[in-house]
């Protein structure tokens, strides 16, 4: 098995596969640095004149701004919404608990356009249809899910006799739940806002549906503009959207292990 | 006030969880029984005219076979690609620079919209993308190929988004397998070929299981993989449900089809899970 030939074989499909994955996203990256009016791989010289194009347009600036504060609002929201939910099901390993974190888990496999149709009309008929508000609920549904499922492993692998402690010693549960277990989850809490953060910032499916009609987040704009032309404009706010994953990526690794991110 | 523990307990554990739930039930239960309803309404009266127009047409069991087979070949392919590598990950590299090498490029797809990854694909797939231009310039082929804006450009960047979670949930189960058995299989004589069929895959197979029924779910949700790299020639359900809403403007309709793409969702999640039970093989962790 450890041939040098099959050593060599294994080591060509690894690299083959590492180009498949982030070969489209270095692609688009240098392709928005191309001078000319065409989406060319490489890139025919070197220009950041998309990149001020994004910057200068105000209408791509409110949306980069719109979708970072959106990303981050829904990220601080799903946290909580989901540590919450989180601090009671990881504690039990009875059959309720199971049940009810499949249940909030089930949005994960829902399609997004079926959430999407759903609360659009949802919406419409409650009255805040196109608004941020309504944006910012379908954002939350999306990612308290992800949130859920990173802090109930580490909720469970909290040692119970230091919350027994805590409550012993006269502390409210209140008090037990955040001064004692979140500061220990604390690594994990941040790794699932961050992975929250991403998962708004990224999110296109569901908020073509659910986004305002005047001011689009970044993907949505990107899907729409994609729909009649590809130009480098749009391929500079892609490229800009694509570092911030980049860097998420490597904060996460960073901060947690990005293995403990898989299921 | 109560005093029994268990009393207390539960309240505790109601008064965390019902914020959770009432957020549930007001942004996720209640909209998409909506939708169901709202399906089952025309003209402010009970009516399935939606439904019997979706299984009346012919261009609809067009458009949900299309969807369901592009599906299932991204799913398959995906597993395959994730789970390969997710085995050389674990099993074949030593070095911490290489896995995390591999984990990486796993991950920066996965936090990159999917509408930017299928605009990189249109740049790489294109008529003067860089695929075309390697074999052009090699001399294989004299005019550009037809790369996407087909079936082959749809598959190919489904199965790029699938892999990621392929490969997170082969990576998962492959590092929980008692080693041992592996050992004791080679020790008994047998290749690692042999060993990877006999022993690791059979072991996977609740992980594989589940990969394949999410990867099923993501694929035939997707619409924006199919819209950009399709070009309007290769229409999805999902796709149908977007534009019903949003060109057509016909809510009810609309809701009929998305219903249609939960449906293949549901089945396919349901009957792996009923395969999944009856064939379990009895684990190391089973025994805790």
């Amino acid at each position: 098995m450890k041939t040098v030939a099959t050593r060599s074989a294994v080591n060509v499909y690894v690299a083959l596969a590492v180009i498949f994955l982030i070969g489209p996203i270095v692609v688009l990256i240098g392709a928005s640095f191309n001078p000319g009016s065409g989406l060319q791989f490489p890139p025919k010289g070197f220009s950041l004149k998309w990149f001020e194009q994004v910057i200068a347009s105000p209408t791509y600036r409110r949306e980069l701004l719109l979708s970072l504060v959106l990303a981050a609002v829904a990220a601080t929201a799903s946290l909580i919404i989901g540590f919450l939910a989180a601090a009671a099901l990881g504690r039990s390993t009875r059959a309720w608990a199971s049940v009810l974190t499949s249940y909030f888990l089930s949005p994960l496999i829902v399609p997004q356009v079926v959430i999407g149709a759903a609360l659009m009309q949802y919406y419409a008929l409650i009255g805040i249809g196109g608004t941020e508000l309504a944006l910012f609920l379908g954002h939350i549904i999306i990612a308290v899910p992800y949130v859920i499922r990173s802090i109930v492993g580490a909720v469970s692998e909290v040692d119970p006799a230091l919350m027994e402690a805590s409550r012993d010693l006269g502390a409210s549960r209140w008090r037990t739940v955040l001064d004692v277990m979140l500061p220990i989850i604390k690594r994990s809490a941040v790794g699932a806002w961050l992975f929250a953060f991403v998962m708004s910032w990224i999110n296109v499916e569901l908020s073509v549906f659910i986004a305002p009609g005047d001011l689009a987040t970044v993907p949505v704009e990107i899907f729409n503009h994609l729909q009649y032309s590809a130009d480098p404009v749009v391929a500079a706010l892609s490229s800009l959207s694509a570092v911030v994953a980049l860097v998420l990526v490597l904060a996460i690794d960073k901060l947690t292990d990005l293995e403990s991110m898989s299921r | 006030m109560k005093y029994s523990k268990r009393g207390a307990e539960f309240r505790w554990n109601a008064t965390l969880l019902t914020p959770t739930l009432v957020v549930y039930l007001a942004v996720f239960v209640i909209p998409v029984a909506a939708v169901v309803i709202q399906s089952l309404i025309s003209d402010n009266h009970f009516s399935t005219q939606w439904y019997e127009q979706v299984l009346g047409e012919d261009y609809y069991w067009l458009v949900l076979g299309r969807s369901i087979w592009l599906s299932l070949l991204a799913a398959v392919i995906s597993i395959i690609v994730g789970y390969s590598l997710a085995y050389i990950s674990d099993r074949i590299f030593v070095s911490r620079t290489l896995k995390k090498l591999v984990l990486i490029s796993v991950f920066t797809p996965l936090f990159t919209s999917a509408v930017v990854r299928a605009f990189g694909w249109q740049i790489v797939l294109g008529s003067d993308g860089i695929i075309n231009q390697m074999l052009m310039g090699l001399g294989l082929v004299e005019a550009p190929l037809r790369l996407m804006f087909n079936y082959l450009g749809v598959v190919v960047g489904l199965v790029h988004f699938l892999v990621p979670f392929a490969f997170l949930t082969s990576s998962a189960s492959l590092q929980s397998h008692d080693l041992s058995l592996v050992r004791a299989s080679r020790d008994l004589g047998g290749s690692p070929w042999s060993t990877f069929w006999r022993i690791t895959v059979p072991l996977s197979r609740t992980a594989l299981i589940a990969s394949f029924s999410i990867n099923f779910a993501l694929a035939i949700s997707s619409y924006v993989v199919p819209a950009v790299l399709g070009g309007g020639r290769v229409k999805v359900m999902a796709a149908l449900v977007y534009e019903t809403f949003s060109i057509d403007l016909n809510w009810q309709l609309g809701s009929a089809i998305a219903v249609f793409v939960f449906i293949p969702v549901m089945v396919v999640l349901f009957s792996l899970e009923v395969l999944g039970r009856r064939t379990a093989i009895p684990t190391r962790s089973d025994q805790s």
